[in-house]
């Protein structure tokens, strides 16, 4: 009799983890490629395929353009392509996200439920592997929820999110920092691929692979709850050198600056600026930045000189272009007020 | 020219306090022809942690004393600090050191 009891109480929670299995099988979908992804020309955003076409034709022809303005151009339109990738993939992966989390859900309030009594329930933590949390000596059920564990990693789900979730950040802020770079420099084929490996991160296969010890909080770290600005250039870090030559050159500048107001200093300043620019020339980059500003050795207005200098310094300062500016705090110094 | 200007430094480039107090001293010197550090914080710039340093614009830069920077745990141990320094202290900012968002005091000597 009490045999009978025994096998009519396991028949039933085989029956239900059966059920369970079958449903939690459902939710290991495979995520299909975004269409933008995908390399041939027919494949195209479902969003609007016909401005999508036109971008990309229009992408390829001012790419390879020898003006600048045309490049940028191209710029701003690889920028619009890889902003359509990723919001694409993002409605991707946050409807994936929704949908197993229910499931999920639901699958550990069962199991949960038919453990009614046990002196531990199995609870997920963040950061904890499923061989960690499946504790000893809870009779049948404990065992057959092992081996479903083992086989579907039911447990290690939230880990698993937690790493996607992480993952696609990195990849993002890497994408987002590449957004002022020339087409020479990241063209749309290398962005393409950057916004495929975007997409596998927030795949299961991608994050079981890249999993390591790292806990939950890695997700949390990845987002941390810091004011979001949106389109500001990083800069680097200074060094000592960096900031003796600021800190030397700063009273040359400023006494350079009063006498160009000084009708009897003016034209000394002006040679010496002049002088600095002539230096300065010599390095490519920053007798481009000096063209751009429409200042050369031969320019006559020292004001106009000194001005186009200090703009210089500090946009290139923004961009972490310290080497430009310690060059030029140096030729300050060489030339003395 | 603006009156203020915002550096956004990299998180994984400041590996120490003494190379953020470095780059703010370079920076004073450097950026709106001369400058004042009015604040540090740390930000999120398109997905990457970047610590945000605000520059005040200053006409007089004869004489000013350089930057000093220092770590603190908690608001004890900043009263402490701020109590024991003969520098003026001007603000507590926060900054990414290593990547770890750290409690920073800032002095002017």
């Amino acid at each position: 009799m009490q045999l009978l009891v025994n096998l009519k109480k396991y028949f039933v929670v085989w029956f239900l983890i059966i059920c369970a299995v079958f449903v939690n099988a459902n939710t290991i979908n495979a995520q299909k490629l975004t269409p933008l992804l995908k390399t041939s020309e027919n494949d195209l955003s479902a969003f609007n395929v016909e401005q999508l076409k036109t971008l990309i034709k229009d992408y390829n022809t001012k790419s390879v353009s020898p003006d600048e303005a045309t490049r940028e151009e191209a710029r701003l339109i690889r920028n619009r392509l890889i902003a359509t990738g990723i919001d694409q993939i993002d409605a991707n992966f946050n409807n994936f996200q929704r949908k197993d989390r229910k499931k999920r859900e639901w699958l550990q309030f069962l199991l949960d439920f038919l453990e009614i009594g046990a002196s531990t329930a199995i609870s997920i933590t963040n950061g904890e592997r499923a061989k960690s949390l499946i504790s000893e000596g809870l009779g049948a059920l404990q065992g057959s929820r092992t081996s479903l564990n083992k086989n579907f990693k039911l447990l290690e789900r939230q880990i698993i999110i937690n790493k996607m979730v992480a993952d696609r950040a990195k990849i993002l802020a890497l994408i987002l920092g590449k957004l002022n770079e020339d087409v020479s420099q990241y063209p749309w084929e290398s962005a393409r691929s950057d916004l495929r490996n975007y997409f596998n991160a927030g795949t299961i296969d991608s994050a079981l692979s890249n999993l390591s010890t790292s806990t939950g909080k890695e997700a949390f770290d990845a987002e941390e709850n810091v004011r979001f600005i949106k389109g500001q250039p990083l800069t680097t870090a200074a060094t000592s050198t960096d900031r003796d030559l600021a800190k030397n050159s700063r009273p040359i500048k400023d006494a350079l600056k009063k006498n160009l107001g000084d009708e009897s200093k003016k034209a000394d300043a002006l040679a010496k600026l002049q002088k600095i620019v002539k230096i300065l020339e010599e390095d490519t980059d920053i007798r481009k930045l000096l063209q751009d500003k429409d200042v050369t050795s031969s320019t006559d207005n020292g004001i106009k000189i000194y001005e186009a200098l200090r703009d210089i310094i500090d946009d290139q300062s923004s961009r972490g272009k310290r080497n430009i500016v310690g060059k030029i705090n140096k030729a300050f110094i060489d030339v003395g007020n | 020219m603006p009156d203020q200007k915002t550096q956004f430094y990299q998180s994984g480039d400041m590996n120490s306090v003494q190379t953020l107090e470095d780059t703010c001293n370079t920076d004073e010197f450097n950026i709106l022809d001369g400058s004042r550090l009015q604040s540090l914080d740390t930000v999120n710039v398109d997905g990457k942690k970047a610590t945000e340093a605000v520059y005040q614009a200053d006409d007089d830069h004869t004489g000013l004393g350089m930057l000093i920077i220092e770590e603190y745990t908690d608001n004890d141990d900043a009263d402490e600090k701020i109590d024991a320094s003969n520098n003026s202290f001007l603000f507590k900012g926060k900054a990414y050191i290593k990547t770890v968002s750290t409690n920073v005091l800032v002095f002017r000597q």
